[in-house]
């Protein structure tokens, strides 16, 4: 079935022209999978080492990448590869894709969540946060114009549990980054190496205006958990984010200023939806 | 069925008290949701028994309030943990604890009392608000005994009920023995005798949607609990006769 209204206008060419996840690698099965990308249908096929994407309406065939454990189409004409994670190429990193997550909810508002820091206490208790320590200190945010995207820096956060491999609680150092619309990864102090932080990413396929797809990948320095442990406590986490991203209205992210209050600690929410705001993004927003 | 039955859309009517809890189902310091018309509430209950109803949705990021929890006799949201006192004005960010929050970070209220059972709000902004229907006359407290979904519009359940649309109040006089559904129930012994007269169930309707009633099923009067849960059996059932001739009603509009 066509829904039209599920799909971006031409001239949102901020959506448009962005490379998008379709899947993991590791999920591809040989044979034809249908994966639904900003309302449009696509058929992936694998051929061995290969992978083809089309357009399931016009049988166009569409970029077909592999990169960061997901196999990434574009309907539009992105600027550049898709995007650069210095981190991954380093040899003694594990690559954890933590499992596709369905979320009904704009992949925006998925986004915004995952830059958050004062939910941690509230919705991770006891892993990433826990009471009476809420407190979100002031950090840094910017966007950075030259490769024009949002950064957040200087935030620190005390967790209980910051990661699968933490043996007790400790103050988590935390860098965001926001490289496209539907892109954010963070960069957090790592319990096992003081000078290289892990790093997990988020990869949204928006599927329409509401309904998403997330794509974790952690890129770790971990050498004692296993790969199903380390991808579980991940899991959990996301989990415990669907619970809030699903019960949010609206569904889609206003950009309105006025439209919801922040307050100093969502300094980086303000400015990613600025930034969505200035780049005349439509789908998955309001207003 | 007439033609007018079968097409007219069926609003919604959102005016009025409307029952959006059985008292008995919001324990002190707990937050429940609930619909009138359009307007979703959060209904919250302070420790000291006080009853509260908001617009069901922080300010801050858009959560449901009705997912959140009390502390301090304020209804906190789930996401942020930021809380909301009695006038819905947000008194605390946790993630600022030396920040006072502006006045105008707020949610909107809506009158609610609670009384013969029911917990009873409005949207309509009519003030000052009257009283709400009086179910039983003072002299007959109530015991609740259930709130139940039926996935019918309230026309139907009306039907069922033989009361008319605009009843929002049934009376329904229950031989105990009719709701007797074990063979030893059947079996009444003299010191039974007082049982075998009829009880008086009280069902308030309310309209959730188009397609969803919720029945809040109440007792005249007290009520031993075996009085309680045979009334509560009978309102399963009438649930499932009401969702049933729901549905064939539906297949015969579609044939």
């Amino acid at each position: 079935m066509t829904d039209i209204a599920a799909r971006p206008e031409d001239d949102d060419r901020a959506i448009l022209d962005q490379w998008y996840p379709v899947a993991f690698l590791a999920s591809l099965t040989a044979g034809e999978t249908r994966v639904r990308l900003l309302g449009h249908d696509l058929l992936v096929s694998g051929d061995g080492d290969g992978f083809a994407v089309r357009r399931a309406d016009t049988a166009a065939l569409l970029p077909a990448r592999k990169a960061h454990a997901c196999l990434w189409t574009t309907l539009g004409r992105p600027k550049g590869d898709v995007v650069e994670i210095a981190e991954a190429a380093e040899p003694d990193r594990r690559v954890v894709p933590c499992g596709a997550i369905n979320v009904r909810t704009s992949g925006l508002r998925v986004v915004e969540n995952f830059l958050d820091m004062a939910h941690f206490p509230f919705v991770h208790t006891n892993i990433l946060g826990a009471e009476p320590i809420t407190e979100v200190a002031p950090y840094r945010t910017e966007h950075r114009v030259d490769v024009d995207e949002i950064w957040a820096t200087e935030c620190r956060f005390e967790q209980p549990q910051a990661a699968r491999s933490s043996v007790g609680g400790m103050t988590t150092d935390y860098a965001y980054r926001v490289a496209a619309p539907f892109l954010t990864l963070l960069y957090k102090s790592c319990p096992n190496d003081p000078t290289r932080p892990d790093v997990i990413c988020l990869f949204v396929r928006p599927v329409d205006q509401e309904r998403s797809v997330a794509y974790p990948v952690m890129f770790l320095i971990d050498e004692t958990s296993s790969q199903a442990e380390l991808a579980q406590f991940q899991q959990r986490i996301f989990v415990q984010d669907r619970i809030i991203l699903e019960n949010q209205r609206p569904a889609r992210l206003p950009l309105s200023p006025k439209a919801e209050i922040p307050t100093r600690a969502d300094s980086v929410s303000v400015a990613y939806r600025r930034w969505l705001k200035a780049a005349g993004v439509r789908y998955g927003a309001i207003g | 069925m007439t033609e007018q039955e079968q097409h007219a859309p069926e609003e919604v009517d959102a005016h009025g008290w409307r029952p959006v809890a059985l008292g008995l189902d919001l324990p002190p310091a707990s937050v429940t949701g609930a619909r009138i018309g359009e307007q979703r509430l959060a209904i919250w209950r302070n420790s000291h028994g006080d009853v509260r109803a908001s617009d069901d949705r922080c300010p801050h990021r858009g959560m449901r309030l009705s997912l959140g929890f009390v502390r301090d006799d304020m209804l906190a949201c789930l996401y942020h943990g930021w809380r909301f006192d009695a006038e819905g004005r947000c008194r605390t960010i946790p993630a600022h604890p030396g920040l006072k929050p502006a006045a105008t970070i707020r949610t909107t209220t809506f009158p609610t009392i609670e009384s013969d059972g029911l917990i009873w709000c409005r949207v309509d902004g009519v003030e000052p608000p009257e009283s709400p229907p009086a179910l039983t006359s003072p002299a007959h407290p109530t015991t609740p005994v259930r709130t139940i979904r039926i996935d019918a519009p309230t026309r139907s359940v009306s039907r069922a009920l033989g009361i008319s649309p605009d009843d929002r109040t049934a009376r329904v006089n229950l031989p105990i023995h009719d709701i007797a559904d074990t063979p030893d129930d059947n079996a009444p012994t003299p010191s039974d005798a007082a049982a075998m007269s009829a009880v008086t169930v009280v069902v308030v309707q309310h309209a959730v949607g188009r397609e969803e009633t919720r029945l809040y099923v109440l007792i005249e009067g007290d009520a031993p609990t075996t009085t309680i849960q045979r009334a509560s059996r009978w309102a399963s059932s009438l649930r499932d006769k009401v969702e049933r001739e729901h549905k064939d009603a539906i297949v015969v509009e579609h044939v």
